[in-house]
């Protein structure tokens, strides 16, 4: 744990040196991106990787919370962190729901039926107008901030607590549990680990921080519609950082963030629209080749270097 | 019209379209029922016989119907491929890892096309591919209606060659019990291939049927996978008489739904009761295994 | 120490009963050896015990309260009630002591607490040494061992062995009877399946022989072992005459 927060806290004193450097162009605005990765892919962990329950709707969240934000301060003027926290509070309901529906079923199903939830509301955001203007999408005309690096701080500090909550869960009871949950559920109930209880408090504090996330994005970006938030591209983009880095792991997701907005923003130059297409290749890459992702790899190489006879 | 007639008409498009439905699903019904995998990527296979049958057309002249001649055995080749080239090496491993792999091959075939032939909306026009039929005051799509009678012919040949052939029967051998038909000879893991490049040129024949009716794009895989989904865990996974109900039951149960509710939340009606059946019988509605 | 008792215990599978009408009672500190020919409905019983499986019909009473129905995670930590599987299942990718911390965090919520309570499970059953290793490197002797080690760290009221011995070779058959002795004398109540005919004799108390789903006999080893329904199912007919 004490190893977990060093690394945390150097990190972030890096990370805030940042803007002082990287100007307040293209440079910081990767920065951001990257920040958002991180917090996202670390947010999907927690129910994707350590309680091993794979999520391929999360964009229902990550939607409910950019929705909710917008909304709260254009039809109500809240401010935009007021609205940010409204957005998680919905998250917290929906996944409540969701995860009563869903964890009831095993594996493949669950998978399933997180798809057609987020589908259902991007349905809903896209068909219910005099709520969300449908496809033609909200704008937010009066940016929260005027300089860049307000926003990257603002994201710095919401992708700090979600990789400081997904630290202190996982050396706590809860994230053995959900490790347990995640190897052998029978087993686990078996030691008197509540399934449904667990289950349920991994997918709340995961939506929650999704949430948030996309609450950020939509004052930063300014503009939001159903097909940027709540597609099952967003959901996938959700789910590799954990894949590639190493699921599982506090970590994991952002070595994974790092690679993946390099990858697609160093692409963006040169390739323009093909980047889910080296996502494609990442996934089966690593799945083939690496399923334990960067670091899990790499900690089982070392796990293997330490036994090894000299 | 008279509202029976209206309802009658409701129920006959309906049927229609859960024919294409059927077609789509009962691929992904048998992959599921041999091999225990959730091919993420059933729609973009959907999408090669899409774009080969536009090619097909558009090169060649070859109507869509006849082509399907040519779109089946290449769909199963490259079903067979793309089973011992990726499926193959994961199969041992974690379920969720095997969803992921198709997953990302989705990805890659999707954005693949979208590479090769640009995000434009293209389509094969026919000369029938707007045309209409009537019995009495029924109007019926003419293109569906092939569609169907296509579909109809090739369940029929699964039907027929999973009960009569005896590959068939291994096949249907190592989806009731691996580990019992390896025991007693058959090669489930070819038993595995054969069943994955069949499930995917059924599902290029979808492709080339769709063709006269729908846009061709790189996004047009993906909601019809979901389908694909709804239509096998409506009937249960693993079972085909079941996709055929499901594929049906989804057609006209959003058919109903477009005309009486919304036609915006058309598409929701299928996910809702999909989510439903998950609910309250997960094993379908007539159950699995008995292919 | 609590006591247990099971009552007209029954479950069916579609047309088959695997357990019916079983009854029979286990005292605090007492040693059950549960015996039967392959499929006589023993594991199901555990299944049924632990709440994996709920009954048709019948009791699950600890100190009077009814068990049946209820989830196997407020089973075992409510009253106590753990076990191992026949077919092993250690936690592949956790570490020997990540794997009995599981248990042992069912009685003390605090991880920094809960280690060396785990720590000392997998020290009774000799595995303290191999504690940072990954489960899924084990041997099956040890992980056997792991799967008592994980279920003694709940600080169970009633522990429930599923065929301990199967698969283990003499000398660690020793092993884990001496283990098992050990717990008996610490006043640990326990149920034991067992095909091995050296450590139920060694550890018993009392014996309970099923059937086809149905108890045929109870008491002592002796009183069993010469009882002529329990001859007849293990030897046939013609073993009585």
């Amino acid at each position: 744990m004490k190893k977990d927060l060093a690394i945390l806290f150097l990190a972030l004193m890096i990370m805030i040196a940042v803007p002082l450097w990287a100007g307040e162009g293209f440079l910081l605005h990767f920065f951001i991106l990257l920040l958002m990765n991180i917090a996202l892919g670390t947010a999907w962990n927690l129910i994707g990787g350590f309680a091993g329950q794979l999520s391929l709707g999360h964009a229902a969240f990550f939607g409910m919370g950019a929705y909710a934000a917008t909304l709260a301060h254009l039809r109500w003027n809240l401010p935009g962190w007021q609205g940010i926290w409204l957005g998680g509070m919905l998250s917290l309901l929906v996944a409540l729901m969701l995860g009563w529906i869903c964890f009831r079923l095993k594996g493949p199903y669950f998978a399933l039926a997180t798809i057609a939830l987020a589908e259902v509301l991007r349905l809903v955001a896209q068909n219910w107008k005099e709520m969300t203007q449908g496809s033609e999408g909200l704008l937010i005309l009066l940016p929260l901030f005027s300089h860049k690096s307000q926003f990257y701080y603002a994201a710095l500090f919401i992708t700090f607590v979600t990789v400081l909550a997904a630290t202190l869960v996982r050396h706590s009871k809860l994230g053995y549990y959900l490790f347990a949950i995640r190897e052998d559920q029978e087993a686990a109930e078996s030691l008197g680990v509540n399934l449904l209880g667990y289950k349920l408090i991994a997918l709340l504090v995961s939506a929650f921080f999704t949430a948030l996330a996309g609450g950020f994005y939509a004052f930063y970006v300014g503009f939001i519609d159903p097909a940027s938030t709540l597609t099952v591209e967003r959901s996938v983009e959700m789910v590799l950082p954990a894949i590639i880095g190493g699921i599982g792991t506090v970590f994991g997701p952002a070595v994974g963030a790092v690679a993946i907005t390099g990858l697609s923003e160093g692409l963006r130059l040169w390739f323009l629209s093909a980047h889910y297409l080296i996502y494609g290749v990442l996934v089966v890459v690593v799945i083939l080749f690496m399923p334990e992702g960067i670091l899990g790899s790499l900690g089982m190489f070392w796990r293997r270097k330490r036994r090894a006879p000299i | 019209m008279s509202p029976v007639l209206i309802f009658v008409q409701t129920l006959l498009s309906g049927l229609l379209t859960g024919g294409l439905y059927v077609q789509i699903g009962i691929g992904l019904s048998l992959i599921f029922g041999v091999m225990r995998i959730i091919n993420f990527a059933h729609g973009e296979l959907m999408l090669v016989g899409m774009y080969l049958s536009y090619a097909l057309f558009t090169i060649f002249g070859i109507d869509p119907f006849l082509s399907l001649i040519i779109v089946a055995p290449v769909l199963f080749f490259v079903g067979a491929a793309i089973e011992r080239i990726f499926i193959q090496p994961v199969s041992r491993a974690k379920e969720e890892n095997q969803i992921l792999l198709t997953v990302g091959l989705s990805l890659i075939i999707s954005n693949g096309f979208l590479l090769l032939f640009g995000a434009d909306y293209r389509n094969v026009t026919t000369s029938y591919s707007g045309s209409v039929f009537y019995l009495g005051p029924i109007s019926l799509s003419l293109p569906m209606s092939l569609s169907f009678l296509v579909t109809l012919v090739m369940t029929v040949s699964l039907y027929l060659f999973l009960m009569k052939s005896w590959t068939g029967r291994a096949i249907r051998a190592t989806a009731e019990d691996r580990e019992a038909a390896m025991l007693i000879g058959i090669d489930a893991r070819r038993m595995g291939l054969i069943a994955f490049g069949i499930g995917t040129a059924l599902v290029g024949v979808a492709g080339s049927l769709l063709d006269p009716i729908y846009y061709i794009f790189p996004g047009a895989g993906g909601p019809f996978t979901l389908k694909a989904f709804v239509v096998t865990v409506l009937g249960g996974m693993g079972s085909i008489t079941g996709a055929m109900a499901g594929g049906l039951l989804l057609g006209v149960a959003e058919s109903l739904g477009a005309v009486y509710l919304s036609s915006g939340y058309k598409d929701a009606i299928g996910l809702l009761l999909f989510l439903g059946v998950l609910l309250v019988k997960p094993s379908g509605l007539f159950g699995r295994s008995r292919l | 120490m609590r006591r247990f008792e099971i009552r007209q215990i029954t479950k069916s599978f579609g047309g088959l009963t695997a357990v019916k009408e079983v009854s029979f009672t286990v005292d605090a500190g007492e040693t059950l050896g549960l015996i039967g020919p392959n499929g006589a409905g023993k594991t199901t019983l555990f299944h049924l015990i632990t709440g994996f499986v709920h009954p048709d019909r019948g009791e699950i009473l600890c100190d009077g309260a009814n068990l049946a129905g209820m989830r196997p995670s407020a089973i075992c930590k409510r009253f106590g009630v753990t076990r191992t599987f026949q077919i092993v299942r250690p936690m592949a990718h956790l570490t020997l002591l990540e794997n009995v911390l599981i248990g042992a965090l069912c009685r003390n919520h605090r991880v920094r607490e809960a280690k060396p309570m785990a720590m000392a499970a997998l020290d009774r059953v000799g595995l303290a040494d191999r504690a940072g290793d990954l489960a899924g490197a084990l041997p099956i002797g040890q992980r056997k061992k792991l799967e008592i080690a994980r279920a003694l760290a709940t600080q169970p009221q009633l522990l429930l062995l599923d065929e301990v011995m199967g698969g283990l070779h003499s000398h660690e058959v020793d092993g884990v009877i001496a283990l098992l002795t050990h717990l008996k004398q610490e006043g640990v109540t326990l149920i034991v399946v067992e095909h091995v005919m050296k450590a139920i004799l060694a550890l018993s108390d009392r014996i309970v022989v099923l059937n086809f789903g149905e108890k045929i006999a109870e008491g002592t080893a002796s009183e069993v072992t010469a009882h002529p329904e329990v001859i007849r199912a293990y030897l046939g007919e013609e073993a009585l005459s």
